[in-house]
């Protein structure tokens, strides 16, 4: 068997040699084909992973739990396409937090209300800025996510119940460049929001300007709000629980229009809100005594999100399941699911960038077989004699077989190790390089500002493994014509 | 007991529509140890017959039996195991494997995983195999590097190393000058003395007809003559 061996890999080897434009066509191809899938896959690795990171970070947290919906809910609200629809709030909330704090393997918990307000500046000028409000607790907020704003000017509030609104750097940049009027810590700005059925309007004062360190394009105008201001805003009342409303009650409180009643713009028509007023049931009675008193009725216990950080971040689908289960038996309207939900459309971004390059890899793949097989049946051609002579003088079929898979694999070895060490020197230069980028879909791709790519085991070997498949696939149709020369070829020759 | 025994061997070629009858009904008898001619104008089935005794061509009808086996019955593993076993090949052309220099062309029969023997059984048939020939000075040569003569005597010594019972040529001097022509032929009678193996070839040379102790002349694809020296 040894001898037969050896006379198959010399075979082999002085055939490649001696047909050389074909050895180098094919292991061109098959070198440059794993060197691109090695650094593609490293690239991709690495901005699926910049953009994991930046989003858990910054916005997502490791789980999200929110009230029970069947539409696509994200920590930045419904989609446009349901912008209508209205977040639903955190079924028994404060069971589900006392649960959470109990939970040793949730390290952090953030609260969080999300929507959409628009934002006047400047009274004098008609102009309007969209802002995507986070209500938040301050202080669980850094707590949950200590990694994810810089604070460039002012504070947080000392007093956790007191009411904030933070603005984002390049907003009040933006702010200052449309209406030459300089926003700061301090100033006061008019916030209209249009969610729970209503338009309300208040009047803010801005508490501090800060940067998100993982700028993530079409985020720009997340502002970070107080919780009570933001129900005040939104409307979001006692609904149930502590008073019970008719439909009817609730719908009204829902079309209720402050600001429609006053009938202004001006600042100063604004009813300035409360929100630190107590519930009290006759508070509640008086509901519909006047139309000020909606506020006392602010519901302090409705939450849409909760944001976990787990101790093992890698358990994040176990708690999900876990805590569904528990909110399932329960009978708790709420849910819990992963980053990628929680970030919702963004998630879909690294799933895109995977699937462009996936489609490359085919496109790749496809051209590389038929560029093999085509050279392999070119070259089964110019030795079909040979091989017709050789099975004359006894050579079985399987020795024709392994002469050939000899020749691919010897080919595949070399030249993917070749291909695999080039894809590895390109990542390794582009990670030196540093290339970074602001633009803003180059952003997205790289997982952030800079463009890094890590080599991992697991892309070299999914590499080797698809340039094998394309080796096999390209060799399939010449070794079965060669395996189909019969011995009789020694003599004909082919007209 | 004759070698090889063709009985009412027929062969038709297919050329697209038309039936090219080949052979057309052939009986023949080859004793062991016979050098036998098979001589004939072009397209009269010499070649068709070589094929058919070779095992690299079944006939259309009729049998082939080589050592008393009917090859009919074989399957392709079968009959690729007869061929290495029974028969040895001189091609017209050579057919040397390019790659390998003339040790390994000889050798090569030997590594197709059938004998068990040692490298030192091995190279010890090689190399007297090589000295018969006269090529003892060449033996590191690659094919493109020999003559048409040398390239010959490479495939004599290769179709010799199995030890092969029956040893077909095709018109073995067809590529080769005259006087070549006549030492590859009387290289070839005198191994047939010596070792006593069936050789059978074809040509078109009177002279080399002449050489032979058995003639079988054929036209139009059936013999006209069979006769013994
Ligand atoms: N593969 C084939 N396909 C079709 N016809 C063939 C084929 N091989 C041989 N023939 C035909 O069969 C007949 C016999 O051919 P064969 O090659 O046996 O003759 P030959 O005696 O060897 O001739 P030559 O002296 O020219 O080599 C010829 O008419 C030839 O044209
Ligand atoms: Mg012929």
């Amino acid at each position: 068997m040894i001898p037969t061996l050896r006379v198959i890999l010399r075979l082999a080897l002085r055939n490649l040699r001696e047909h050389r434009s074909k050895t180098i066509i094919i292991g061109t191809i098959v070198a440059l084909g794993i060197a691109v899938l090695v650094a593609g896959n490293s690239l991709v690795e690495a901005s699926a992973r910049g953009i994991r990171t930046s989003f858990i970070d910054t916005y997502t947290a490791d789980v999200m739990v929110s009230g029970r919906t069947d539409s696509d809910l994200s920590v930045f609200g419904f989609p446009p396409q349901s912008f209508t629809e209205e977040i639903p709030r955190i079924g028994s909330y404060q069971t589900v937090f006392e649960r959470l704090e109990a939970d040793s393997a949730v390290t952090a918990v953030s609260p969080q209300l999300t929507g959409n307000a628009v934002v006047h500046v400047d009274e004098e000028q008609n102009e309007d800025f969209f802002a995507l409000l986070l209500g938040v607790d301050s202080s669980s907020y850094t707590a949950t996510f200590p990694a994810a704003i810089d604070i460039v000017n002012g504070a947080f509030p000392a007093d956790a119940a007191a009411p904030f609104l933070m603005l984002q750097e390049n907003q009040v940049e933006l702010y200052e460049e449309r209406l030459g009027v300089a926003v700061s810590v301090g100033s006061p700005v008019l916030v209209t929001s249009f969610g729970g059925g209503g338009i309300r309007r208040r009047e803010l004062t801005v508490s501090g300007v800060f940067r998100f360190r993982q700028q993530t394009p079409g985020l720009e105008q997340v502002a970070l709000v107080d919780a009570q201001s933001f129900r005040s805003l939104q409307g979001l009342v006692v609904s149930a629980g502590l008073v019970e409303l008719s439909a009817a009650e609730t719908e009204m409180l829902g079309a209720t229009d402050l600001d429609a009643m006053f009938g202004s713009e001006e600042f100063g028509a604004i009813e300035q809100s409360e929100p630190q007023a107590n519930l009290s049931e006759e508070a509640v009675l008086s509901l519909f005594d006047s139309v000020e008193r909606v506020e006392l009725v602010i519901d302090r216990g409705a939450w849409h999100f909760l944001l976990l950080r787990l101790s093992d971040p890698s358990q994040a689908a176990r708690k999900i399941d876990e805590l569904n289960t528990y909110f399932e038996r329960e009978g708790i309207g709420a849910q819990a699911t992963d980053w990628r939900d929680a970030s919702g459309g963004f998630s879909s971004l690294a799933t895109a960038v995977q699937l462009i390059f996936t489609i490359l890899i085919a496109i790749i793949a496809v051209v590389a077989v038929i560029i093999i097989t085509n050279t392999l049946v070119i070259s089964l051609i110019e030795r079909t004699s040979e091989i017709g002579t050789m099975r004359a003088l006894g050579a079985r079929r399987s020795f024709v077989f392994r002469m050939f898979v000899m020749e691919t694999l010897f080919i595949s070895w070399v030249f993917g190790a070749a291909g695999i060490v080039l894809g590895a020197l390109i990542v390794v230069v582009v990670d030196s390089l540093g290339i970074r980028t602001e633009n803003e879909f180059l952003l997205i791709l790289f997982g952030g500002e800079q463009l890094t790519a890590t080599l991992s085991g697991f892309s070299v070997l999914l590499s080797a493994l698809i340039v094998t498949g394309i080796g096999v696939l390209a060799s399939v149709f010449p070794v079965l014509l060669a395996l189909r020369i019969q011995p009789i070829r020694a003599v004909q020759v082919e007209q | 007991m004759p070698i090889v025994t063709l009985r009412n061997v027929k062969k038709d070629y297919q050329l697209g529509d038309v039936t090219v009858p080949a052979v057309r009904g052939i009986d023949l008898d080859i004793e062991a140890g016979d050098f036998i001619s098979i001589a004939g104008p072009s397209g009269s089935g010499k070649t068709t017959i070589l094929n058919l005794i070779g095992c690299i061509d079944t006939p259309t009808e009729g049998a082939v039996a080589i050592e008393s086996a009917e090859t009919s019955t074989l399957d392709d593993r079968a009959l690729t195991d007869l061929r290495h076993r029974h028969i040895g090949f001189i091609f017209q052309s050579f057919n040397l494997v390019p790659v390998l220099d003339v040790y390994e062309n000889i050798e090569f029969p030997l590594l197709l995983g059938y004998e068990r023997l040692s490298k030192e059984e091995r190279h010890a048939r090689i190399e007297e195999l090589i000295g018969e020939v006269g090529l003892a000075d060449h033996t590191r040569h690659r094919p493109n590097e020999l003559s048409g003569g040398q390239r010959q005597r490479v495939a004599i010594a290769r179709a010799l190393v199995t030890h092969p019972k029956i040893v077909l040529a095709d018109e073995p001097t067809a590529n080769l000058d005259s006087a070549t022509g006549q030492q590859i032929i009387e290289l070839m009678k005198r191994i047939n003395a010596e070792r006593d193996s069936t050789f059978i070839f074809s040509t078109h040379d009177p002279e080399i007809v002449g050489i032979a102790n058995h003639v079988v002349r054929l036209h139009d694809g059936l013999i006209t003559e069979n006769s013994r020296v």
